[in-house]
């Protein structure tokens, strides 16, 4: 008998023993690319907490499990009151706010609205197509863009300098085909690649890169209220034209041919093994990488000192050369959002840590934690000194400060779909892998354009 | 003649089974830079990855110990849970004969009808209302309700075949069904219960859908080995090594117990 009671409390015990008094906050977070974006995130947290006496119940996820993960809890019933993806803003938010999962966050944010920077703040004021009306239903936190990397080193071996990096479009991308890549291997007997463009469909990397290059050719496949324009001769023309400029390197033996199933780390690690000598990134991961193992005590001298030289004095951040119509490329930059779910449990609160983690103090030591992967929102994040002392942020500072464009699905949420499906790589891989040609392979994407988001 | 073409068929899949294994192994004794590098055989092998793994000093891997015993505590929880309720419903049904228990059995294997992962979102749903999310309970729960309609069909085949004429003569000189449950159907059933148990306790090692939508922090590795690929630069030495760790223990008890598993597992798949 007191066996049976002792198992009975036992269990009791068991099942309840999560159950608190303590007013409590569930926070979904993308988890960080580096400790210190963690630890800045933990720090804020804490602050929260003392401040406010809620307990912070704060779970982690890569970003590829952020999605699945709010999926499955807001379809069960029980979001998280806050929940923050890296990939949100491409995936889901929009389409969220349509279905009217989100809550208003206007009362919040409208006040801020002075603090942030232009296209940043107004990329998460949404359409919810329940109620038919327009508000913020996200928060903005940080954003990217486009980036050029590539190996100073290895172009010196091919016989140049940066200096001889040509500005205009069609000059710069020959340079590294015909030139860099064929003096490198003539004078090493290596068969490296000198352009690294990510065509996976797996991959965010490729309709990144993609639609930037779509950005040189003034490509603007909706219009403000988001109505589509591909049907205009000058889309598509421009559509032509950067599907045959990005996938001519793979086509000249200049990208390597399994760039084609290439995920997001392959132009990564295909970069830092000098396999290509140059790729575009979405972040300065590449570079921040370096920086981050140069401090790594974890590391021997050796690998801190040969880390420090790659970051400070082998590899080099670049723009994009200027516009086939010779004029300075304006980056699309991807606004990273969080939002608080309608059905949440505690969206006072929610709203009360979301508008805590938006101030300056919060926020800073969060965004800059990246090592200048994600550039900030706030007009005080970037007049800090973080973005131009360093030789690499500086060129994401220039590259932010030119002013920025923002993605399709800002205005038509549906283009997150396209982008899931990554309607860009598929239209890639028609090309470069079944040898189709250009045209055909975008009149089928524009087809499915205009299926998806008509 | 017959044997050289067993071979031929036998070499390419071992082949192919060990590779990636391999791959693996490869990877977790290589150094960052050569992960990469495409050769057989690293230029310098090291152990250093598998030192940084137990003392926990990457980011990624903070949380090794805590993770490694969420897996443990889970997956005996989830064995000895299973057994329990397999055994006393395979004991119920195949030597109480209890009214109704073949409806009972037929119904828990009509449950394999239905993916375990369609259920994923429902059992979701069910443990949030039990206020259970992101308790360790909630997924030694989930396991046991997906481990158990398998193990109370083998243990009750297995229990078929246990001569009738025990139970009989431990009736006759008294025994309460307790009794015959404890002192002759448990010592016999040993063999049985030693692949279930371990069958269960695998199944919940390597369940990685239900662990990352049920529980938030307190996640076995299986879930924080996901953490890995968070960054575009992933230390793919690392995940590797991890990987190597976290498979030794499922291996070492199929091979502690192989004897059983193969008996155990097909006792009374076939009538004699």
């Amino acid at each position: 008998m007191f066996l049976r009671l002792l198992m009975a409390a036992a269990l009791c015990a068991a099942f309840t023993a999560p159950v608190a008094a303590q007013e409590t906050l569930v926070v979904y977070w993308t988890k960080g690319f580096y400790p210190q974006e963690d630890k800045a995130l933990d720090d804020m947290v804490a602050k929260f907490e003392k401040k406010t006496g809620v307990k912070v119940e704060l779970s982690r996820y890569s970003p590829q499990e952020s999605v699945p993960k709010a999926v499955a809890a807001l379809d069960s019933g029980s979001p998280p009151d806050v929940a923050y993806g890296d990939v949100f803003d491409f995936q889901v938010a929009g389409k969220w706010a349509s279905e009217g999962r989100l809550e208003d966050l206007s009362d919040i944010l409208t006040p801020m609205k002075g603090n942030f920077l232009p296209n940043t703040l107004e990329t998460t004021y949404l359409r919810n197509d329940k109620t038919g009306k327009r508000a913020y239903y996200a928060f903005p936190t940080k954003r990217q863009t486009m980036h050029i990397q590539y190996w100073k080193d290895m172009l010196q071996e091919a016989g140049y300098k940066e200096a001889d990096l040509p500005k205009t479009w069609k000059a710069y991308w020959d340079f590294w085909c015909d030139k860099a890549q064929a003096g490198y291997r003539k004078k090493t007997g290596k068969r490296i690649y000198s352009v690294g463009s990510p065509m996976g469909v797996d991959s965010s990397d490729s309709f990144f890169s993609y639609l930037t290059f779509m950005d040189a050719y003034n490509v603007k496949l909706v219009d403000d209220n988001g109505k589509l324009l591909v049907d205009r001769p000058e889309v598509k023309k421009g559509l032509v034209a950067s599907m045959h400029d990005y996938v001519d390197t793979i086509g000249r033996g200049c990208t390597p041919p399994s760039a084609i199933n290439w995920k997001d780390p392959d132009n990564n690690v295909n970069f830092h093994n000098k396999q290509i000598m140059m790729t575009h990134n979405a972040t300065i991961s590449i570079a921040s990488k370096w920086l981050d193992d140069s401090n790594n005590d974890k590391l021997t001298a050796e690998q801190r000192a040969e880390a420090k030289k790659n970051y400070y004095e082998l590899i080099a951040t670049g723009a994009f050369p200027n516009k086939p119509d010779g004029k300075t490329m304006q980056y699309r930059s991807a606004v990273k959002v969080g939002v608080i779910f309608a059905q949440a449990k505690n969206k006072k609160r929610g709203k009360e840590f979301v508008q805590f983690m938006l101030q300056d103090e919060n926020l800073t030591p969060y965004v800059e934690g990246a090592l200048g992967r994600w550039y900030p929102v706030t007009k005080a994040g970037v007049a800090r000194e973080f973005w131009t002392n360093d030789p690499h942020r500086k060129i994401v500072h220039e590259q932010f400060s030119a002013g920025t464009v923002t993605f399709e699905f800002t205005k038509n949420y549906k283009f997150t779909i396209l982008n899931n499906e990554n309607v860009w790589a598929k239209a890639m891989n028609r090309v470069a892998a079944e040898k189709w040609p250009v045209e055909k392979a975008v009149d089928e994407m524009i087809a499915r354009i205009k299926q998806v988001a008509g | 003649m017959r044997e050289a073409r067993l071979w031929l068929i036998a070499i390419p899949i071992l082949l192919w089974t060990l590779l990636p294994i391999y791959h693996i192994f490869l990877f977790s004794i290589s150094t960052k830079d050569s992960a990469f590098s495409g050769a057989l055989w690293p230029a310098k092998p090291t152990l250093h990855n598998f030192g940084t793994v137990f003392r926990q000093e990457h980011f990624y891997l903070h949380d090794f110990w805590h993770q490694i015993w969420n897996s443990v505590w889970i997956a005996c929880a989830t064995g000895v849970l299973t057994l329990v309720v397999a055994t006393t419903a395979a004991f119920a049904i195949s030597r109480l004969k209890v009214k109704g228990g073949r409806v009972v059995m037929n119904a828990a294997l009509f449950t394999y009808f239905i993916p375990a992962a369609f259920l994923a979102v429902p059992m979701y749903k069910a443990m949030g209302t039990y206020g259970l999310l992101n308790n360790r309970w909630s997924l030694v729960l989930a396991m046991v309700t997906l481990a158990s309609p398998y193990a109370i069909w083998v243990l009750k085949q297995a229990s078929d075949r246990l001569p009738w004429e025990l139970d009989e003569a431990a009736r006759i000189d008294g025994a309460t069904p307790l009794q015959l449950f404890h002192l002759v159907y448990l010592p016999l059933m040993m063999p049985s219960l030693v692949a279930i148990g371990t069958y269960a306790l695998l199944l919940a090692w390597n369940e990685y859908l239900y662990a990352f939508l049920l529980l938030s922090n307190n996640i076995p590795l299986a879930v924080g080995l996901g953490h890995f690929l968070a960054s575009d630069d992933s230390p793919w030495e690392l995940l590797m090594a991890t990987a190597l760790i976290y498979a030794v223990p499922p291996a070492a008890i199929y091979y502690a117990f192989r004897r059983y598993m193969v008996g155990g597992l097909t006792a009374g798949a076939v009538k004699t």
